[in-house]
Parts: structure tokens; sequence; C-alpha cells
């Protein structure tokens, strides 16, 4: 209520009057933890990273298919944007793909493939944005989530990534499945979110090969 | 009815034994793995905190500011701003947005303004269906029962419980194995996450430049929340603003590891407003509603720097009080420290004050809390101004069963008598101090144990020293 709005700034600015205001900190260029190993290149470290906080890394098309066959019964959503060099190889492995997702019987479908809008290497986590993602229930709705990164997404930190946000929005940070240790402490995957969270990376080339 | 008279002691005289050694044993499991996930950062994440605070200080010295550009922002983006100066206010601009939308079923999402509020019970009572989505408070909404800690509201109960709790409400047969729990939790939640109207919840920060409200979540409830439903209200702390992005970076470093002992936590969302055009998903409608409900109040007062409080939940893991006595003794929606702290300053009128601020007498000050905070919130310095101010204001009510100090003042104010106390004590056995206390002081030991007195072995071993650290 307008009122409302008149009252609280009424009443910070009458407590904040005539006091001395702390200033601005500078931050701290890489504030976490986590930075990647000597050696290890930032997608070689997300992937590092993303296995740590319990995610499952994929090679390719045909083993995409031939794991998914293994995880669960059921269609494959893909989304429409990556769907036509994904349908061949999960057809091939026996795996029924729609690219609508049936939000009115949610459970036919076990899995989802979505792209993701960049990663980071420090946290191992996916960075999904409505801008890249059709339908961001089938992304959540489904048992298994696969993520399809292009290496070149990949940022070293949180800082790195909170500096540059996409201009979208709903962006969501994933780190692992979905979990959960209400129960007396003790860790479950899969509470509503998927239980698997799977990455493909694009054609993974080693940085610094021009060829 | 306690023997000392404190109604956080009443309680906790009153604890089964189970409950005390599952909040026992659940807070410290956590205490230890916040110390863990601190200590593999080494001492860029001890520093962190110093700029965590000053992120937090700079924000809430400047609120006027940044909370006027964060409604500027959210509005550009194309969500819907209100404000609320009382709890009535919030609870009735709420249930008016969900009113004009025809909202009939709605999920929720924790959110601890909201328990403030009594949002959920209020829309209840007023016909909506609220489903509680974060499993914990799945629990505690089907048991009619209520949070004990901020971050794991369930850390009072055994998984015996919540299968009889599930086999009661009609969500399967008794089987108290966890993986059991949460698959029959996530059944349930589906079928009420696909059919609801609205989706609630609150917020951890809010970034003024841009406007994003970042809601952390493991389960990922308010994902799927926020996917399923057409519409979604964020009801926010007015404190809870940060002036860029960037800020959030050192935030959410410390919060998950503060809270879980984790680096991130699985699900960090960042909203801002409705659903982009052509996507079929995501909410068509997006509402802020920033609260008050005492918080500029307590900016313009001593106690503050409270109001940088990150809700991690570190301080009442660490907190001896809240191990023994459990969350649910101190009475209100913030247990542990930062509850006792804040607690009597929410209370809109001084009746409330006087009844509330009792807490800060339920503290051993031993300084746990001002410790791990990860914004470094001087907890015990503020606990005692609560109880000078009680002291001042002849609140009798918060005194009760509080041993007078008159006596120990006297000795500590005399050096030469404090030694004197200090060598007897090493030869007295705490027993007999407890055997021989009387009057208030007896009656506030029958449910303390005393430390082993030393008899001044510290000052002896500080003299050795030269009084340099080891």
């Amino acid at each position: 209520m307008a009122d409302d709005r008149a009252t609280i700034f009424a009443g910070v600015r009458h407590a904040l009057d005539g006091r001395a205001r702390a200033p601005r900190p500078s931050l701290p260029e890489q504030p976490a933890t986590g930075r990647p190993a000597p050696g290890r290149t930032g997608g070689e470290a997300f992937l590092d990273s993303f296995r740590k906080a319990g995610g499952v890394v994929l090679d390719d098309g045909p083993s995409l298919g031939r794991w998914l066959a293994e995880q669960g019964e059921g269609a494959v959503y893909c989304d429409p944007a990556i769907a036509s060099a994904l349908v061949k190889p999960l057809e091939a492995a026996g795996l029924p793909v729609c690219t609508l997702f049936p939000r009115d019987d949610p459970d036919r479908v076990f899995a989802a493939i979505t792209p993701a809008t960049a990663a980071i290497a420090e946290t191992g986590t996916l960075v999904l944005t409505d801008g890249e993602t059709r339908d961001r229930l089938a992304a959540v709705a489904t048992w298994v989530h696969v993520a399809v990164l292009d290496p070149g997404d990949v940022l070293p930190g949180l800082a790195a990534s909170l500096a540059a946000l996409p201009d979208d929005p709903n962006v969501v940070y994933v780190t692992g499945p979905s979990q959960t240790a209400d129960v007396e402490g003790i860790l479950i995957r899969g509470v509503h979110g998927p239980g698997v969270q799977a990455c493909l990376p694009l054609a993974w080339r080693p940085e610094g090969d021009e060829s | 009815m306690s023997r000392s008279g404190q109604p956080l002691d009443a309680f906790a005289a009153g604890l089964s034994e189970d409950v005390r050694a599952t909040v026992a044993d659940g807070a410290a499991a956590t205490d230890a793995a916040r110390r863990r996930a601190m200590e593999t950062g080494g001492d860029s994440l001890a520093d962190l905190r110093d700029t965590a605070a000053a992120i937090r200080q700079h924000a809430l010295d400047h609120l006027d500011t940044y909370l006027a550009q964060a409604e500027a922002s959210l509005t550009r983006s194309g969500a819907r701003v209100h404000f609320a100066a009382t709890a009535a206010s919030a609870r009735e601009q709420v249930t008016r947005i969900l009113q004009e939308a025809g909202v009939r079923r709605l999920v929720k999402s924790k959110s601890m303004v909201a328990e403030e509020i009594g949002l959920a019970e209020h829309l209840t009572a007023a016909g909506t269906e609220v489903v509680e989505s974060d499993l914990g408070e799945l629990v505690v909404q089907l048991d009619g029962d209520r949070p004990s800690h901020i971050v794991k509201p369930i850390i009072h109960r055994r998984r015996d419980e919540i299968a009889s709790t599930f086999r009661d409400h009609g969500l399967g047969d008794y089987d108290p194995d966890p993986e059991s729990l949460t698959r029959r939790a996530r059944a349930h939640l589906r079928r009420k996450f696909l059919a609801a109207d609205a989706s609630i919840s609150g917020a951890n920060f809010v970034s003024a430049e841009s406007g994003r409200l970042v809601v952390v979540t493991n389960e990922g409830n308010n994902r799927f929340g926020a996917a399923a439903a057409p519409l979604h209200i964020a009801v926010v702390g007015i404190e809870k603003v940060v002036a860029t992005d960037r800020d959030l970076s050192v935030l959410l470093a410390l919060l998950a590891r503060s809270a879980t002992g984790q680096a991130i936590t699985a699900y960090t969302e960042f909203m801002r407003g409705p659903r982009p055009p052509g996507r079929s998903s995501g909410p068509a409608a997006f509402h802020v509603v920033f609260y008050d409900g005492g918080r500029s109040r307590i900016l313009g007062s001593e106690w503050r720097e409270i109001l940088r409080c990150i809700r991690c939940g570190a301080c009442m893991n660490a907190c001896p009080v809240y191990r023994e006595a459990s969350g649910h003794a101190y009475g209100g929606v913030y247990p542990g420290p930062v509850g006792a702290v804040l607690e009597p300053l929410l209370a809109a009128d001084p009746d409330g004050y006087a009844e509330r601020a009792g807490l800060a007498y339920a503290s051993t000050l031993c300084g746990a809390c001002g410790d791990v905070c990860p914004v470094k919130i001087p907890l015990p310095d503020l606990l005692v101004r609560h109880r000078v101010e009680a002291t001042a204001r002849h609140l009798d009510r918060a005194r009760a069963g509080v041993p007078g100090t008159a006596a120990f003042s006297a000795v500590a104010a005399r050096p030469g008598l404090w030694r004197l106390m200090l060598s007897l004590s090493g030869r007295l056995p705490a027993a007999w101090v407890e055997r021989f206390a009387v009057g208030p002081l007896r009656r506030w030991l029958a449910q303390r144990t005393l430390p082993r007195l030393r008899g001044g072995a510290f000052r002896r071993w500080l003299r050795g020293s030269g009084g340099k650290d080891g």
C-alpha cells in the first residue's frame, strides 16, 4: 500500500538520520575457495568439481543414449534448440523423444535434456536460464536432468559469474542433484528436483588446441 | 514448572531425553560440518567474514537508497512491488493478490518472514490450500508442530516419528527409511506443485542493482514451485537488500558453508520478474512484498547489527543453550542466540519486549555464537545490551529466576578479593558450591552443572607465558 511505503521509507530515513554510514568495502577478486588444481584448465576444473558435487559427466551423444537407457523407463524430453543433434542417438538407444513437456502426465518422461547457459569451475555449478531453457519445468520435474554445455562457457568462479549474470528473469545455479538432510541429517538425493544430474560437454577440445 | 523460574529453563526441564539428544547431536554435527567447510578455505574464508559484515553493514546504512533502487530494478523487470509496514498489512496484501488471481491452492517454500507474520495459518483460515514444500516444513505442517531451527525445521524429530506422521496423513504405510520418506514426499508434493495456482517464497538476499531475489534451497522446491505455478509472490524483509550482484559472491560463499557445510547449495535461484514471452512454464505474474515489521525501528536502535543476519543458523548450532534446550524453548519464530536478540526487538509493544527480553538471560555469554557468525554480528554484546535495558527499565518479568549479580560484582571490582576467591575456589569442589548455594542461585544451579573450578590456573599460566600466545 502507498501509505505503507511512505511509512517504511520515513522510518528507515529517521533511523539513519545523522548517523555515520559505513563505506562500501572493496571486494576480493575471487572470494571463495576451490581454485583449479595446477595444470587443470577451466573446463577440466569444472568437471572435477561437478563430479565432486555428485554430477555425472557423459562423453558424447551415443554414450548419452546408452547411459540414459540404463537410468529409467519412459520418454526423454529434449529442448527443441538441441533436439536435432540428439534425437538420433536417443532413438538408437530405444528411447522415445518429445520436445514438448507433458505437464498433464509428467511421469511419462523420466529424463530431460536442456542447454546450460554457462558453468562455474570453482563450485561445479551449471547455470540455467529462461533464455536458453524452453521449459524450466522439464529441467526440474524429471528424475534425470542432462545439461548440454559448451566448454567455452565455463567461468572460473562465483565472483566472475555473478559479475556477469545474464539479463534474464530467472537464472538458476544447479550444483549436483536435488538433496535433503532434513531427516536426522542423512543425505538423500532426489527430493523434488532430479535425483541424477548429468552434464554433456559439447565436442570437448583441450584449451590451446586450435586444430 | 521450573524451579529456576526462567521460561526457557522450564521448557528444557520438561524436554524428553530423546528430543534433547536428537537436537544436540544434529546441531553439533552441523556445527562440525561448518567448521570443516570454513577450515578448507583457510585464512581467505576467515577474512571473508569481515568483508561480508562490511557488505551487509554498508547496505543497511544506505537502506533508504538501496531499497528504492531494488524497487525500481524489480519494477523495470516487470515485477509488481508492494510494501507492508506491519504483519497485518502483509497478510492483507498477499491475500488480496491471491484473491484477485482467483488462487485456491498454493505451494510455499521456506520463508522466515512468512513464519513471522503467520502467513500460512492466515491463508489457510481464509480457505486457501497452503502446502509447505520443504520436506521438513511439510512434516511440521502435517503434525501441527512448529519449526525448531531456521534451517533444519525438524532437527528435533526422529525418522520413526516422521514415518508415523506420513502414515497418519495417507502418505503410505509406516516406513522409517529416510529414502522411502523422501520418495513419498516427492510423490505427494509433485501433485501439489502441478496443481498449484501460486507459489510463495521468501528471499535470502535482494540485489538493489539488478532487483534479483536470491532464493537458496537444496531440495529444489522453490525451483519447482516457481516453474509450475502461474503466479509467484516473494515476501521479503526490507533488510535483505544488498548493493550489487557482485556482493552476493561473498555472501553466498559464506551462507551455505555456515548453514550446512556446503560450498554452495544445490539450487541458488536468481528471480526478478515474470517469465519471458514464448515460455510455457514460470510465473506470468511476479510480486514482491517488502516487509518492515519493526526492522526500521531496529535499524535506529543499539541492536542494529542484528539486521546483518543472513539466517544461516550457525549461532544456534554452536550454542550450548540451544543444544540442551531445543529451538522450541525460545517460544518464538527465531530460536538460539539470534532469536534471543531479535525476538524482543520484533515485539511491537513494550509489553512484548518485557515478555521476550528474558531470553537474553538464557545465555552463558560463552561467545561461541559471535565466533561463528559469518557476518560478525557481536551477538554476546547484543545480549548484554538487552540485559542492561531490562535492568534500566526494571523489567522484573524478564529477570525472573535470574540470580542477582551484586555479590559477584562486589568481588569482581576488587582485584585482591578476586584473587583470594579464585585461589579458594580451587580447593572447593563444585558440588559444594551447588550444595551450599541459597536462594535464587540455588534454584538457578539446580539445572546447571558448574565447570571444575581451577583456582586461578589460567592466570598462573598467563603469567608464566609472559602474556604471549602459546
